[in-house]
C-alpha cells in the first residue's frame, strides 16, 4: 500500500512538472506571436506614413479597413491611432478612444523605426491588450508622428486560461487513474503473496503435511514457495520424529513400571517370608535401575540440545582412549570370542568424557551385534587438514536400509521385537549424536546386512584460540549446520 | 561419627538416615533450609549431607555461611541438576564433594566413608588379606588357600579393588570408575563379565565362595 502510494505521488510529480512545463512554452509562444503582431502593424504603419505622409485615404484603409479585412488573420481584434507631434488626434480606428486613450499607451521605447515587443496591459472593462507605440515621420524628413498599435488578446487570453484549466483537470485525473491502476496491479502483484499467507496461517502443527501450491506463481516467489515448502517438510520430520518418541518413551517408562506395580501388589495380598521379600524388593531394583538409566540418558539428551550447554575441551591422545575402552570391553570381547583392536594414532581437541562415552556406547552395540569368531576394529585417522575420524567397524549383522535413517533416533531400536532380552534403552547412537553436535563434529553409519556395520565419529578442526575453552556454543551452532 | 542430613524431601532423608543408621552413623536430619543452617553453624557434625534445593535458605546460601566460620566439617552435596556449572560452583564455595541424583545409596555410603576417613588414612599394608586370600599389590600376586592364582592385570585390579573396601558392596558405577575411569552409563554388562571371570579365577576352584553379588546393587568381597 506504502509502494503504490509512493508511486502514485512520484507519478504526479512527473505529470505535472511535465505539463506545467508545455503549458508555460505554449503560453510563451502564444504571447511572443502577439508582440510580433503589433510590431509588424506598427511598421506597416510606419511605412505608409513615410510613402503617403498624412494621407487619410491611405491611413483609414489601414487604421479601419485592415482590422477585420480578409488580408488579415480574423482572429486578431486590433486597434491603432496616429498621433502628431503635439499629441493630436489624426486617425484612429473607429471607436478605439472608448476603449484605450492616447495616453493609456506607454511612451515609445525607441525613436526610430525599429518598435518591438509591447506592454501588457488590461482595460477598466476587464479585457486584456498588447500595446505598442512607436514615432514615425510623415514622408522623407517630415513632421514625426506617433503611432499606437493595440491588440486585443483577451480571447487568447482565455483559450489559454482554458487550456490550463484542461491541464490542471488532465493532471487530476491522470493521477486518479495511475493511483488506481497502481492499486490494482500492486494487488495483482500481491495477490500471490496474500494465497501465500493464508495458506501459512492456516498451518498448525496438526497440517503440516499441507504444502503451498508452486505454479502460476512469477519467479521470485517460486523460491519463497520452495523454501516454505521445505521447512514444512523438516517441520514435519522433526515432529513425526518427536510423536514418535514421545510415544516410545511413554512405553519404555511403562514396562518397568508395570513390571513394578505388579510384583509388588503381588507381594503384598499375604505375608511372605524375609527371603521372598529380599527377592522381590531386588527384582524391583533392577527395574528401579532400569528406569535412572533411561532417564539419565533422556537427561543426558535433553542437556545437550540446550544451547548454553558447556563442554571440557582438552586434547588428549586418542589411541590411548581406544585403548582403555578396549581394556574395559575386553572381558565382554573374550568371553563371546571377538577380537577387539586397536589401530591407529592421533590427538583430538574434544570433551574426554563425552568422548570415552561415545566410543563405548559404539563398541558394546558393536560387540552385542557380532557374533563369536567376528572382529571389532576401533580405528583413528586424520584424513584431512587437521579433522580426526575415529571408526568402530564389526563384522555383525548389519542395519537393514530401511533402519538406516533412523537408527540416531532416541529409543528407536530396529530389533526390538526380535530381541526380548535387549535391556538397552535404545538411547546409545542418539547420545553418540549428540555428542558429535555438542563438538561440532558428526557422526556417519555404513551397514552392509550379514557383513557388518561402520560407525565414524568425525571430530572438526578446533581453531588453537578455542583450545581448552569450555564455552562450546559455537561448535554447537556448527554442528547443528553439520546435521542438515 | 555424627552425620547431618539437610534434604527437605522426606522419603530421601528417611532412607539416608535408615541406611547410614544402619552403617554405624549417627544421624540428624532436617528439612528445612534455615533451620538446617543453624544446626550445620552448631559444629557437633562430622560430615554435612546437603541437598541444594531447600526451603526457606538453599544449600549455597548454607554452604557460603558455613564456610565462612568452619573451614573443616566436610560437606557432600547432593544436586538433582547435573550440569558442569552447579558442580563447579559447590565445590568453588569450599564442598568436598558432589553426588548427582538419583544417586545409588552404596555410593553415597562410599563416599561418605572416603570423606570421614580422610586425613586418617592408614598406610596400605604390604599384603592384604582376606579370609584365605593374599593378595600382594606391589608384585601383583593373588594366593588362595596357598595356591598361586594367575590372573590378568585388570582382574588383579578389580579384585584388589574389592579387597581395600572389603565387606562394602561396591556399585558398578564405582567399579568402572575405579578400575577402567570410565563412567558406567553405557547399555553394557561389562562389569559382570569381569566379576564372573574373576570369580570363575578366585571363588570357583574352592569351596568357599568369597565375592558375592548383591542383586540390583553390586558387588561385595566379604571374610
Amino acid at each position: 500500500m506504502r509502494l503504490t502510494l509512493l508511486y502514485t505521488f512520484l507519478a504526479a510529480i512527473m505529470l505535472a512538472t511535465t505539463l506545467v512545463f508545455l503549458d508555460n512554452v505554449i503560453s510563451k509562444d502564444l504571447g511572443q506571436d502577439e508582440f510580433y503582431f503589433v510590431a509588424d502593424r506598427v511598421h506597416l504603419l510606419e511605412k505608409t506614413l513615410m510613402q503617403h505622409g498624412d494621407d487619410q485615404a491611405f491611413l483609414d484603409h489601414e487604421v479601419n479597413q485592415a482590422a477585420g479585412s480578409d488580408d488579415f488573420d480574423q482572429h486578431y481584434i486590433f486597434h491603432s491611432r496616429i498621433l502628431d507631434e503635439l499629441g493630436n488626434k489624426l486617425i484612429e480606428t473607429a471607436g478605439m478612444d472608448t476603449i484605450i486613450r492616447a495616453e493609456d499607451f506607454p511612451p515609445p521605447t525607441v525613436t526610430t523605426g525599429h518598435a518591438m515587443g509591447g506592454q501588457r496591459w488590461r482595460s477598466p472593462d476587464g479585457r486584456y491588450y498588447v500595446l505598442l507605440s512607436s514615432w514615425a515621420s510623415s514622408g522623407e524628413n517630415g513632421p514625426p508622428r506617433l503611432i499606437q498599435v493595440a491588440l486585443d488578446e483577451s480571447d487568447e487570453k482565455a483559450l489559454l486560461a482554458t487550456s490550463q484549466y484542461k491541464i490542471y483537470l488532465a493532471i487530476a485525473l491522470a493521477i486518479l487513474l495511475f493511483a488506481w491502476v497502481s492499486v490494482y496491479v500492486a494487488q495483482q502483484g500481491m495477490r500471490p503473496l496474500y494465497s501465500i499467507a493464508s495458506a501459512a496461517e492456516r498451518i498448525t502443527a496438526n497440517q503440516l503435511n499441507e504444502r503451498l501450491e508452486s505454479e502460476h506463481l512469477p519467479g521470485e516467489l517460486i523460491i519463497l514457495v520452495e523454501s516454505f515448502n521445505n521447512m514444512l517438510i523438516r517441520l514435519e520430520d522433526s515432529f513425526d520424529r518427536m510423536a514418535a518418541f514421545s510415544s516410545d518413551i511413554a512405553h519404555e517408562l511403562r514396562a518397568p513400571l508395570h513390571n513394578l506395580m505388579g510384583q509388588t501388589e503381588v507381594a503384598l495380598t499375604q505375608s511372605r517370608t524375609a527371603a521372598e521379600y529380599q527377592e522381590i524388593l531386588e527384582s524391583n531394583m533392577e527395574e528401579f535401575q532400569r528406569l535412572a538409566h533411561m532417564i539419565n540418558g533422556l537427561l543426558f539428551l535433553a542437556r545437550a540440545e540446550s544451547p548454553h550447554m558447556q563442554i571440557e575441551r582438552t586434547t588428549f591422545d586418542v589411541r590411548e582412549e581406544l585403548e582403555r575402552v578396549r581394556d574395559f570391553h575386553q572381558a565382554v570381547a573374550e568371553e563371546k570370542g571377538i577380537s577387539l583392536q586397536c589401530h591407529g594414532q592421533g590427538r583430538v581437541n574434544a570433551d574426554l568424557f563425552m568422548f570415552r562415552r561415545a566410543l563405548a556406547n559404539l563398541a558394546s552395540n558393536a560387540l552385542r551385534y557380532t557374533l563369536t569368531g567376528g572382529t571389532v576394529d576401533m580405528r583413528v585417522s586424520e584424513p584431512e587438514d587437521g579433522c580426526v575420524e575415529v571408526a568402530v567397524q564389526d563384522t555383525g549383522s548389519g542395519i537393514a536400509a530401511e533402519h538406516m535413517p533412523k537408527i540416531f533416533d532416541r529409543l528407536y531400536r530396529p530389533d526390538r521385537a526380535h530381541d526380548p532380552n535387549d535391556t538397552g534403552a535404545g538411547l546409545g547412537l542418539a547420545i553418540v549424536k549428540s555428542i558429535m553436535h555438542l563438538h561440532g563434529g558428526k557422526v556417519g553409519a555404513e551397514s552392509v546386512v550379514g557383513k557388518g556395520s561402520t560407525f565414524t565419529l568425525t571430530f572438526p578442526v578446533v581453531a588453537p584460540a578455542r583450545h581448552d575453552t569450555r564455552h562450546a556454543e559455537l561448535s554447537c551452532k556448527t554442528g547443528a549446520m553439520a546435521w542438515e | 561419627m555424627k552425620i547431618l542430613v539437610i534434604e527437605d524431601e522426606l522419603k530421601t532423608a528417611q532412607y539416608l538416615q535408615k541406611g547410614l543408621g544402619e552403617n554405624g552413623y549417627a544421624v540428624e536430619t532436617c528439612q528445612d533450609g534455615a533451620l538446617g543452617l543453624a544446626l550445620a553453624a552448631s559444629g557437633t557434625f562430622d560430615l554435612i549431607i546437603l541437598d541444594v534445593q531447600l526451603p526457606h535458605c538453599d544449600g549455597w546460601t548454607i554452604l557460603g555461611a558455613l564456610r565462612q566460620n568452619d573451614r573443616k566439617t566436610p560437606v557432600l552435596f547432593l544436586t538433582g541438576r547435573d550440569s558442569v556449572q552447579d558442580r563447579v560452583k559447590g565445590l568453588e564455595l569450599g564442598a568436598d564433594d558432589y553426588l548427582i541424583k538419583p544417586f545409588a545409596f552404596s555410593e553415597l555410603l562410599a563416599r561418605t566413608r572416603s570423606l570421614l576417613r580422610r586425613g586418617q588414612v592408614a598406610p596400605l599394608p604390604d599384603v592384604l588379606r582376606i579370609a584365605d586370600i593374599e593378595i600382594d599389590p606391589m608384585h601383583q600376586r593373588v594366593k588362595r588357600a596357598g595356591i598361586r592364582l594367575s590372573l590378568t592385570q585388570q582382574e588383579f585390579a578389580l579384585l584388589a579393588l574389592l579387597a581395600r573396601h572389603c565387606g562394602e558392596i561396591l556399585s558398578r558405577t564405582m567399579i568402572a570408575e575405579q578400575i577402567w575411569n570410565m563412567n558406567y552409563d553405557s547399555d553394557t554388562n561389562v562389569v559382570d563379565v569381569a566379576i564372573r571371570r574373576l570369580r570363575k579365577k578366585v571363588d570357583d576352584p574352592f569351596d568357599r565362595r568369597l565375592i558375592r553379588s548383591v542383586r540390583g546393587v553390586g558387588y561385595v568381597l566379604e571374610e
